[in-house]
């Protein structure tokens, strides 16, 4: 009985999946996704993040927006490895940068970002910062597209997360869209991330120092959305830095001690 | 064949009044033109009339007089100040417009007056575009009537020959044939020869009215008196002398042109238009080996406005679809406020600068594609969003954070070109490659911000510390990271100790102490500087 439910269970899947596109949601053609690396890739539709897709990151609050810089920049150098030597474009709309400062070449290079391979975009209005996402996505060429942009913009509609996401199909190029502390109202989003900070890895501590040392950075995310998978899953990553991958020091959050439950209740 | 220069001097005689009376009807106001109208300015003695329109001339109004003498001479008389600015404004732009006859078109500095009163064109090798010279003239000085402008046209092989037959000549359009300068400027007046008053009056006193009174006089006389300009500006006009033309628009090697027999104000078809002239200008490029890297298109309206649009690439470039698609954004961003008027009667497309492009450039092969395409997109976009608003990142030799690296227009810098340090080398400490930590922050304020901050000991690390009214506890720390100023910058920074800090709730930052305890009269602040992710 169960096994019969799971069978059609996963022939439904394969159905909706063909509906949605050109996203290969049971992962026939491993090409079409980026793997994170174990656990993400077992939850995640295909074994991995899905190429030619809108993927939405968004801090948990105003004060999470570097945690939420740093897994956007760790997703980023997930793409960028993937591919040997295509360029990366990063589109911030202006505010961003003025609130929490320029990205910063060296800072990009520890998460393993080629800042020689990047191509920076500040578009003063969102209108501009949109087009200039559609036409970098639609023309294939770059590992990932990145771009920075206040979910609360009205100009961030429905329509508009459309067709960023038909121009991604079309270049088959990621885009990662870092919403700040908001996420978008209506998004067609193939996947969304909520980022709170976490503590560090444990660092050593010198004799005689009152303080442990800041060790691998970590982060909490919760995979709020997924087409075509099971959503809600909330992982402990950490960023090695030597290995440029994400990995969870723990098992999954939900089953670790939390640190930070207020996280879960302002991601709803 | 390189025939000789021919020169085009064209004279406005009411350039200031048939300017004003543009500017009113372009207002909506319905000038007058049967009523005395007059322009002043202050000059010796008090207002002085500078201009005036014909029913002003025919009640006696002369150019020069007072214009208390003018009120009484004329009762109905109008007098409005002059504005020389907006003259020479204008006249610039008329000049521009001049553009759709050749590309060399300059306001004509040599009036008798301190504004210019006329446009120099250089037309060599341009007139069999419009059936010979005497129709290019005939053409130019129709379509000046049909603004309202006077004009006289002169066309010669010296600007001095041209500018003399244009101001005291007899014919309103005339072709002067090479090697005849001599004669027909023989009857003109001294003044013709663009002299100084000072230098007129001092050869009228010797009896020497007319030009021709100076051929075959002995030199050495004159210019002992009155100094080297009197047999200079001779030969200027005589066409024995090179004169050199205002440097203002040099000539441009690459440019195409089209004209239409009736004005285009669809976008569609102007945009077409576009694409055709980039068709023909990449020809010419080809033909030489060339790529262009900025770009001009100037549109000719019907009604005598210039329309310019400046495009640039960041690596030369012969594709016309590419080229074409510069200016499509252009087009397109200006939306509205792009005004087609009447219609578009010309356009223009020049390569204003070129680079080197060999053959193979051009060729599309595997992984150069890639490269060529975000080229093509970094001009489509810094085309529309300004050019200083796309850029890359180069690493600079400074180990002051802030200066290690800079934002450097995407256009035009290709990322591979550095000055003595490699691309790569990013400057991460050694201390990141040790323990897998991260070293830099991923972002940098512009400006580090001041923060109040705890420590146990003054040069220990902080313990807590507030930024932006929000209050840190801070568990773990690194540091501190010494950076010295660099001491060949006399600017007064001190140095920092930097901190790479964590608050309890897992955020970090980079913070450092400006200044040292011992060292330092002023008491070490604390600033945040950077955000790591």
């Amino acid at each position: 009985m169960s096994g019969q439910s799971a069978g059609l269970i996963a022939e439904l899947r394969t159905r909706i999946a063909a509906f949605e596109g050109a996203g290969n949601a049971t992962g026939e053609s491993a090409s079409g996704v980026v793997s994170l690396g174990s656990p993400f890739d077992d939850v995640l539709p295909g074994g991995g993040l899905r190429r030619n897709a809108l993927h939405e990151i968004a801090a948990a609050d105003y004060r999470d927006m570097g945690a939420g810089i740093g897994f956007v920049a760790a997703l980023a150098a997930h793409f960028a490895d993937a591919s040997s030597s295509a360029p990366l474009l990063w589109c911030e709309g202006g505010r961003v940068s003025l609130d929490m400062g320029g990205l910063y070449g060296p800072g990009l290079a520890a998460f393993g970002l080629d800042p020689a391979r990047l191509v920076l975009i500040a578009a003063a209005r969102e209108v501009e910062l949109l087009w200039v996402l559609e036409e970098a996505l639609r023309l294939g060429a770059f590992a990932a597209v990145v771009g920075e942009i206040d979910g609360r913009t009205k100009a961030l509609d429905l329509v508009a997360t459309r067709r960023l996401q038909l121009a991604a199909e079309e270049g088959g190029t990621p885009l990662l869209l870092f919403t700040g502390h908001e996420s978008a109202d209506a998004s067609v989003a193939v996947t969304r991330w909520r980022v709170a900070a976490a503590p560090g890895s444990p660092g050593s501590r010198f004799a005689g120092q009152s303080m442990e040392l800041v060790g691998r950075p970590r982060w909490n995310a919760k995979l709020e959305r997924c087409r075509g998978a099971e959503s809600g899953a909330t992982w402990l990553v950490e960023w090695d830095v030597g290995r440029r991958k994400l990995s969870t020091p723990d098992r999954k959050l939900r089953d670790s001690g939390m640190r930070r439950e207020e996280m879960l209740e302002l991601a709803g | 064949m390189m025939g000789r220069r021919r020169i085009v001097a064209v004279f406005l005689p009411h350039w200031p009044m048939d300017r004003l009376f543009r500017a009113l009807k372009t207002k909506g106001e319905k000038p007058d033109r049967r009523r005395p109208l007059a322009l002043a300015m202050p000059g010796q003695g008090g207002l002085r009339i500078t201009a005036r329109n014909r029913a002003a001339a025919q009640e006696g109004i002369e150019e020069g007089q007072l214009v208390t003498d003018a009120m009484a001479l004329c009762r109905g008389l109008e007098v409005r100040d002059a504005d020389l600015a907006a003259d020479t404004a204008a006249l610039k732009k008329l000049a521009d417009w001049c553009g759709r006859y050749t590309p060399w078109t300059a306001p004509d500095a040599h009036g008798a007056g301190p504004e210019p009163d006329g446009i120099l064109m250089d037309i060599t090798g341009c007139d069999h575009l419009f059936g010979g010279e005497a129709a290019l003239l005939d053409d130019l000085v129709a379509r000046l009537r049909g603004f309202g402008i006077a004009a006289r046209a002169v066309s010669a092989g010296s600007p001095g020959a041209a500018w003399a037959l244009a101001r005291f000549g007899e014919r309103q359009v005339f072709v002067l044939p090479d090697g005849e300068e001599e004669y027909a400027l023989k009857t003109l007046p001294i003044r013709a020869l663009r002299l100084s008053s000072g230098i007129c009056d001092g050869l009228h006193r010797l009896g020497l009215k007319r030009v021709g009174d100076l051929y075959g006089r002995p030199r050495a006389p004159i210019t002992a008196r009155f100094g080297p300009d009197v047999a200079r500006r001779l030969d200027e006009a005589l066409g024995r002398a090179s004169e050199p033309i205002s440097p203002e628009m040099p000539l441009v090697p690459f440019r195409a042109r089209l004209h239409f027999a009736e004005g285009l104000t669809r976008t569609e078809d102007i945009e077409t238009a576009v694409e055709r002239l980039a068709l023909e200008l990449c020809d010419l490029l080809t033909r030489d080996l060339k790529g262009a890297r900025r770009l001009e298109l100037l549109l000719f309206r019907v009604d005598g406005e210039v329309t310019r649009a400046l495009a640039g690439t960041s690596a030369p470039s012969r594709e016309a679809k590419h080229l074409a698609r510069l200016f499509r954004e252009k087009l397109k961003q200006a939306g509205d406020d792009f005004d087609a008027g009447f219609g578009i009667e010309a356009m223009s497309l020049a390569a204003l600068a070129v680079d080197a492009m060999s053959p193979s450039q051009s060729a599309l092969s595997g992984e150069r594609s890639g490269e060529r395409d975000i080229d093509a997109l970094i001009d489509r976009i810094g085309n529309r969003l300004g050019p200083s608003r796309v850029r890359r990142l180069k690493p600079c030799a400074s180990h002051i954070p802030e200066r290690a690296v800079a934002t450097v227009p995407a256009m035009g810098e290709t990322p591979s070109s550095s000055s003595f340090i490699s691309p790569n080398d990013w400057r991460i400490p050694e201390l990141q490659r040790l323990d897998g930590v991260v070293g830099r922050p991923l972002r940098m304020l512009a400006c580090a911000e001041q923060i109040e901050v705890t420590a146990e000991v003054p040069e220990g690390p902080p313990r807590s510390f507030r930024w932006r009214r929000v209050l840190h506890h801070v568990v773990r720390s690194d540091g501190p990271e010494r950076i010295a100023p660099e001491w060949w910058q006399r600017d007064g920074s001190r140095t920092r100790d930097y901190y790479r800090v964590e608050d309890r709730e897992g955020r970090r930052f980079w913070l450092y102490r400006d200044g040292l305890y011992q060292r330092d009269e002023e008491v070490p602040r604390w600033y945040l500087h950077g955000i790591f992710g």
